[in-house]
């Protein structure tokens, strides 16, 4: 038994290892006094000494701090509870923004060997791409050395059931999808390889957990069944588990059932997903597993030549440049430069809450060490070092830190899934916190409790008072950092109130899409355009529909086409192709110029804000519009609408006609006579007549406005709860400084009183201290604002990000409520007696 | 030298010397080391027992249970082989240390 094992030993065995020592000394003390020869010494000190040897000392005195520090908690509830709840509220919203972050970008999905698994993007010279074509997928598969597998997956809108049918969301999959995921079915087998995925191979389906649930009550005896898709039957085999998602968890959760691409020609017979190396056709999203050893880097390099070789086969189809760049591929998203700005932001939020609940419980724990001055002198009076002193006073901070971390995570466990369901996110994800959400939490907790911490525990081991100027710094602490977060939320709050109330430059409330998706169902332009020439037709003649034409980004879409201009601040345009009529069918007018014909061609109609900006003084019917190598005659101007990018404030919109290049991604957009609700039914149903294959989609661009504005609510919403929260400590803090002055002032107001001051010179005295400190932190708190908001200046809905409003508002409200918090304390000064005061002490 | 003082780092050799002979309870080591070194030496509880603790943990001493001459349960403290190589090396330090101190006493 080595010395290390034995000290654990005595450890294990303290209790009875003491009483033998204390036996060998009482033994010890008798045979003493049998011979008559005494030894006072103090026998716990040696005790304490012998026990030393066995090198446990400091677990002792970590044990009596502790134990010390959880009676003193016990004997101020409510100082504890105080403590505590700030802690763990300002500790939870930090962990609950870390753990969703850590959820959606860190942690990968649950797949078997996430390490080894890329997700492949192509790029080109015009730029980049998710998508690439199924035989070109199939070509990297066969011919690259790097590769263990390649795995694909599209998505389809296909119809579901006979006679009156339905639009389902199917995931077109390869054969290994599942057995590379590492995914079991809930009951009977998912797809395979061997048995799928031959030519002979019957059409087999797998049904999402979720659709499985609504349309066959989630009834296990549908294995085995058949079911009809476009027309075409096919057998269910397998249900996924309930929280299967697939490679790509947006999508999965909204995926109702899942077939084999290679599958696709016999459900939708005119495709040409298997053939066409054009990306267009197919929409192909593509995985590979790194053979062991093998980087991403070395991936992309050992596939560049197929990429040549590629390009050299198919030109005109693949450009000369393009080639494949990977990602990592497990995880729910990959983190993007675009990304970062809106990330700086809200990591700067969370921890200003931080910031805010550390100041607030600083002066928290600087209140409770002026009680406890007595018991620090009498312990230093005994012989209790200064570092003994501190380190008992840490050992209780970090008590409270312990208890604040833990309530903080159980807090953003619950918060984090309820949060991102609320936001419209995957709610079938695991939202318990991993180790890196524990280890920041923890992290968190301590580094708040030490920063609070230190300052009264150092005043306290040194008998000096120093606690006003400490207590001054924590309070403009919470000051700047509750007028950042209010700053913020009245920016979104305000920029909420526009998009409700000011005319977004087009008739949403009047105006319906429907959405063919001809692009799923591999329509040439041709019979793309036949068959939107039809359905425009037929829309036309249900009463009640004013005008019909097509548009290539719907308003209030999720599609947007984007020439970012150069220039100090970022302007986007927002480009859009569209048919005749448009203007008058979404209500925008034409300010100068004419609409387009159904002849025209390369000319484009710009937004005023377009011409303002780019060609200000000039007659914009004169200009060219420059996209990209092509100059294009501009023929008339549209009034200023936010129909694609509505929240983008730094915009403009840019139209031409629709191109054959992207005939088949066309929606038909119509406009209502009355209310849009009242004809959307028989729209879809006309729709719908047209071809039994597709199921096009009615919404009305109402129902989508409200959606975008909802979600910018839903935001604004949880900032303003953080802004209150801060708000909330601030107030608390600052009353209690306030009344923690009064108090320590009580003689000195006496004596003023008693020599003739006045109400307003008592208040002045009181409150005079507080006033340049927290008038700076206010003036920094809106100037880190300012900073802050550069970074939403695209998510305003047209709100500058220097509204004067909104900071105004924000003072003043931080200014009236603070002001409240600290007059209410200061009240009580005017009350003092000054006979009182005098007589006490 | 007053009569309880000690060369410093000289107690465990000693302890562990006066239990050579063989096992024996705390206060007899005490009283040996008395007797042994002419009532020139007294170990004062207060080192005798931590230097006992940090022995037992270094593995040099075992103690085991037995009964006192006054018909008392009591701890013997028992050499073990490891306490032998340790006092041997310990004496040998001691000469070395000591011949060293002659030698510069005797010619300076």
């Amino acid at each position: 038994m080595g010395e290390f094992l034995r000290r654990i030993y005595y450890l294990l065995n303290r209790r009875k290892l003491e009483s033998e020592l204390q036996n060998d000394i009482d033994f010890h003390r008798e045979m003493l006094s049998a011979e008559s020869r005494r030894n006072f010494g103090n026998a716990a000190l040696m005790r304490e000494r012998s026990r030393e040897a066995w090198g446990w000392g400091w677990l002792d005195r970590l044990g009596q701090d502790l134990s010390f520090g959880a009676r003193l908690l016990k004997k101020s509830p409510g100082l504890a509870f105080t403590a505590i709840m700030v802690l763990a509220l300002g500790i939870g919203v930090n962990v609950t923004a870390f753990n969703i972050i850590d959820v959606f970008y860190f942690r990968p999905l649950p797949v078997r060997d996430p390490n080894s698994l890329v997700r492949f993007t192509s790029q080109s010279p015009e730029g980049a791409s998710t998508e690439v074509s199924y035989p070109a997928a199939m070509f990297y598969q066969q011919h690259n050395q790097v590769l263990a597998s390649v795995i694909v997956q599209r998505w389809l809108n296909m119809t579901f059931g006979q006679g009156k049918t339905e639009s389902v969301r199917a995931g077109l999959v390869s054969a290994n999808y599942f057995s590379e995921i590492g995914a079991s079915a809930a009951y009977g087998r998912l797809l395979a390889a061997p048995v799928d995925a031959g030519p002979d191979a019957a059409p087999a389906a797998v049904l999402g957990y979720g659709f499985w649930q609504r349309h066959f009550g989630g009834d296990a005896s549908v294995v085995g069944r058949t079911i009809t898709l476009n027309q075409h039957v096919a057998t269910v085999v397998g249900i996924t588990a309930y929280e299967f998602a697939g490679l790509d968890p947006d999508e999965g959760e909204h995926t109702d059932l899942w077939l084999l691409v290679e599958q696709e020609p016999y459900f939708v017979p005119q495709t040409r997903v298997l053939s066409s190396f054009n990306d267009a056709d197919s929409h192909i999203h593509m995985w590979g597993r790194l053979k062991p050893g093998v980087s991403m880097k070395m991936a992309e390099q050992a596939l560049l030549p197929l990429a040549q070789e590629l390009a050299h086969e198919h030109p005109g189809v693949i450009q000369k440049d393009e080639h494949l760049k990977a990602a990592p591929g497990a995880y729910a998203a990959n983190l993007g430069a675009d990304d970062l700005p809106l990330f700086g932001l809200l990591s700067v939020l969370v921890l200003l809450i931080l910031a805010t609940a550390c100041g607030n419980l600083g002066n928290l724990l600087l209140g409770r060490a002026i009680t406890r001055e007595r018991e620090i002198a009498t312990r230093l009076a005994l012989g209790a070092t200064r570092g003994r002193i501190i380190r008992q006073l840490l050992t209780e901070s970090l008590l409270l830190a312990a208890i604040g971390s833990t309530i903080g995570l159980l807090l953003s466990w619950l918060a984090s899934r309820a949060l991102v369901v609320g936001l419209g996110g995957p709610g079938n994800f695991d939202y318990a916190p991993d180790w890196r959400t524990i280890l920041f939490a923890f992290g968190a907790g301590t580094l708040a409790c030490l920063l609070a911490g230190l300052p009264p525990a150092r005043q306290l081991a040194r008998q000096k008072h120093h606690s006003s100027r400490a207590r001054t710094i924590f309070m403009s602490l919470q000051v700047a950092a509750s007028c950042v977060l209010l700053v913020v939320s009245a920016l979104l709050v305000r920029a909420m109130q526009i998009a409700l109330n000011t005319d977004p430059g087009f008739d949403y409330a009047h105006t319906i899409t429907v959405d063919p998706a001809l692009y799923a169902h591999a329509f040439e332009p041709p019979a793309a355009r036949e068959y939107l020439d039809k359905l425009e037709q037929r829309i036309s003649q249900v009463p009640g529909v004013e005008s019909v034409t097509l548009v290539l980004n719907p308003p209030m879409g999720n599609r947007a086409s984007v020439q970012r201009l150069n220039g100090a601040v970022r302007f986007d345009v927002y480009i859009n192709q569209v048919r005749p009529d448009f203007f008058r069918t979404l209500g925008v007018p034409l300010v100068r110029g004419r609409d387009f014909t159904k002849d025209d061609h390369d000319v484009v109609i710009v937004s005023e804000s377009y011409a303002r900006r780019v060609w200000p003084g000039k007659d914009p019917l004169q200009q060219m519009y420059e996209l990209g190598k092509q100059k294009l005659p501009v023929i008339g101007i549209a009034g200023n609408a936010r129909s694609v990018g509505m929240r983008n404030g730094q915009s403009a919109e840019m139209y031409t006609p629709i191109t054959d290049q992207y005939i088949k991604e066309a929606l038909v957009l119509l406009r209502a006579t009355g209310r849009p609700e009242d004809i959307i039914g028989n729209v879809a149903d006309v729709a719908r007549s047209l071809d039994p294959l597709l199921s096009p989609q009615a919404r009305t661009v109402k129902e989508a406005f409200q959606e975008k504005v909802g979600f910018s609510g839903k935001i604004a919403a949880v900032i303003s709860g953080m802004g209150t929260l801060a708000l909330l400590l601030a107030v608390i803090g600052l009353y209690g400084v306030v009344s923690y002055n009064v108090s320590q002032k009580t003689r000195e107001i006496g004596i003023r009183m008693a020599l003739g001051a006045t109400r307003f010179d008592v208040v002045h005295s009181v409150l005079s201290r507080f006033a340049v400190p927290l008038s700076l932190a206010l003036a920094a708190g809106l100037g880190l604002a300012g900073a802050a908001s550069l970074v939403l200046r695209t998510e305003l809905y047209g709100l500058s990000n220097f509204d004067p409003l909104s900071y105004f508002s924000a003072a003043v409200l931080l200014a009236g409520i603070g002001g409240l918090a600290a007059l209410l304390p200061a009240r009580r000064a005017l009350k003092v007696d000054p006979m009182e005061a005098l007589r006490c002490e | 030298m007053a009569k309880n003082e000690m060369l410093p780092g000289t107690l465990g050799m000693l302890i562990l010397r006066v239990l050579q002979p063989g096992p024996i309870h705390g206060y007899a080591i005490a009283q040996r080391i008395h007797t042994l070194s002419k009532e020139l030496l007294q170990v004062e509880e207060g080192s005798l027992y931590p230097a006992l603790q940090r022995m037992l943990l270094k593995g040099w001493v075992k103690a085991e249970w037995g009964i006192s001459e006054t018909n008392r349960k009591v701890r013997f403290y028992k050499l073990t082989a490891e306490g032998r190589r340790q006092l041997q090396s310990e004496i040998e330090d001691f000469d070395r240390v000591l011949q060293g101190i002659q030698s510069v006493m005797s010619k300076a």
